[in-house]
Parts: structure tokens; C-alpha cells; sequence
């Protein structure tokens, strides 16, 4: 790509691009990267697809799962959770004793 | 925060929620599957592309999370606790998968270059085409067909950051890797998708 100025060239803004859509950038290189993005047209076309890119996987996909699949799932987990050991809190766990082997 | 917004009962929040699963209360069971069950699918089948594996993903992790629940420090961490869950069933059944080596993506390869007499490149700007009203369907195929192209390890990172929204932190924890390596795969996810919906938008 063309030089933006001797030091900043298009690659070398393209690595902070993330953080630039992210919000996580300094205020400095931010305002580098809006000098460059408005006088550099294949940038701000950059910028703008890789913006639209996120975007796209932010619009996530519908979540609703049928009522009649999370009853029967949740039957069918509970089934095979009653069959397991049960979940035990931490501060309850025995211990095994070290010399026998076995519980403490 | 709460994984489903309005959610009432007697588990209105996640933390609530692993209380009432770490105590072993019947009655948390059911709340549980019905706050995480859609979450997880959804991921589980972009992650795997298949149905048939998302569903496995789904129910794997769900046992696997209510089984280990006593091990959860803090109970407010519950949706990133079963998200770890979640990750770790994707990413072993991706190893299975003979078919797809593990790829590295370089940031060079990402970002385009002008030709060697300095001309700048042609970038087509298809940010502004109305994908929004393309079909629901049609839409999100192209964008579950892209992200499916992108190698497990760099998919993984840019849907637990994008799609489901954890921050830089939360993801490392997810994954069990640096910050430092989240961010670079993030990034480099993100443009190898934006490079795949060009090739397909234009």
C-alpha cells in the first residue's frame, strides 16, 4: 500500500485495527487512524468491511429452542444426572486418606 | 450478568442459579437447561457446522457443567464456566476431524497489498450492500458458511468475543490461553472473515 507518512504505512495501522473497532485504543493512534482512513480510500474501504464483518457475527443467530425440546432435554439430563453422583459443594468434599487409600 | 434477561423465579441471576446447582437442589435443574440450552447450541453448531454435532456439543456440555458445578469458585462466573465446558467439547470433537489441520493464519496474508509500483489496492466496499435484508436464512448461511472456513482455533476466539460477547479476559479464561494470544487471534480471525465475505459479496 502507499505510504500514509513516513513512519505509519497502511499495514502497519491495519495491525491495530481490532482494537480500533473495539474502542481499545489509544487516543493518539485512534486519531492517526481516522487522519488516515480520510484520505486513504482503500483504508476506509478496509475499515469499513471489517466493521460490517463484526457486525455481521455480532447479529448472532436466533437462540429459541421449542418448548417441547428444552422439557425433553432437561428430562433426559435429569435422568442421566440422578444416575451420576450428584454435584457435591467444595467445602464438603471428603478426603482420601493418603496411608489406606480410602475415604477419610 | 444474567444469561437470559427477564428471566424470573427463584434464580433470577447466574450466580443464583450455580447456588442453587452447587447445593443440589432439584429444583435448579430445569432453569439451568432452559437459560444455557439455547446458548449453547447455537454456538455448538457454528462451531461445528453440523447439527448433528452441535446437538452432541449441547448435551455433553450440559451434563459435564451440572456434574462439575462444585468446582466453581465464583458462582457469578457460570455462563464462563459453561462456555469453558462448552469450548473444550468443540475442540475435541474438531480433533477427531482428520479432515481439518490445524492452519495458522498470517497477519501478512490478511491485509492487502499494492502492486510493486506503488499503486494502492482495489479494495471493493461491500459495506454498504443491504445484506440486512437479504433473507434471514440467506444471510445467515453466508455468514455461517465464512466463518465455518476459518481455521477451529482462530472460529472459537472470534465466536466467544463477537457472537457471544466475552471480553479479552473471559475468553483467555474460556480457552485457557494468554490475553495476549485471544487478541491476536481475534484480530486475525476477523480479517480472514471479512477476506472470505468479499471473495463471496463480490
Amino acid at each position: 500500500l502507499k505510504a500514509a507518512s513516513p513512519r505509519h504505512d497502511c499495514g502497519s495501522l491495519a495491525r491495530h485495527l481490532s482494537d480500533y473497532i473495539d474502542g481499545d485504543l489509544a487516543a493518539d493512534l485512534r486519531v492517526l487512524i481516522d487522519r488516515h482512513r480520510s484520505r486513504c480510500p482503500p483504508c476506509a474501504a478496509f475499515v469499513r468491511t471489517l466493521e460490517r464483518t463484526v457486525e455481521l457475527v455480532r447479529a448472532r443467530p436466533a437462540r429459541a429452542l421449542p418448548r417441547a425440546r428444552v422439557r425433553a432435554l432437561a428430562a433426559a439430563l435429569r435422568k442421566a444426572a440422578a444416575a451420576a453422583a450428584p454435584p457435591r459443594p467444595a467445602a464438603r468434599r471428603r478426603r482420601t486418606s493418603r496411608k489406606s487409600g480410602r475415604r477419610a | 450478568m444474567p444469561a437470559t434477561e427477564g428471566d424470573v423465579g427463584p434464580y433470577p441471576t447466574d450466580k443464583d442459579l450455580a447456588e442453587g446447582l452447587m447445593a443440589g437442589s432439584p429444583d435448579a435443574f430445569e432453569p439451568f437447561v432452559e437459560r444455557f440450552a439455547p446458548l449453547i447450541q447455537a454456538f455448538g453448531r457454528r462451531m461445528c457446522g453440523h447439527r448433528d454435532d452441535g446437538d452432541e456439543v449441547l448435551q455433553d456440555t450440559l451434563l459435564k457443567a451440572y456434574k462439575s458445578v462444585h468446582r466453581l469458585r465464583d458462582p457469578a462466573a457460570l455462563r464462563t464456566w459453561v462456555f469453558r465446558v462448552a469450548a473444550n467439547a468443540c475442540l475435541r470433537m474438531r480433533r477427531r476431524d482428520k479432515h481439518e489441520p490445524r492452519r495458522m493464519l498470517r497477519l501478512d496474508d490478511l491485509v492487502p497489498r499494492g502492486s510493486d509500483d506503488g499503486a494502492p489496492p482495489e479494495i471493493p466496499d461491500w459495506s454498504g450492500l443491504p445484506l440486512d435484508r437479504l433473507l434471514e436464512k440467506e444471510r445467515t448461511s453466508l455468514v455461517e458458511t465464512a466463518i465455518l472456513s476459518l481455521p477451529r482455533d482462530y472460529r472459537i476466539v472470534l465466536l466467544l468475543r463477537d457472537q457471544e460477547g466475552f471480553d479479552t479476559r473471559e475468553t483467555a479464561r474460556i480457552l485457557g490461553i494468554s490475553e495476549t494470544l485471544a487478541k491476536v487471534r481475534l484480530h486475525r480471525a476477523r480479517l480472514a472473515l471479512r477476506r472470505e465475505l468479499e471473495a463471496r459479496l463480490t
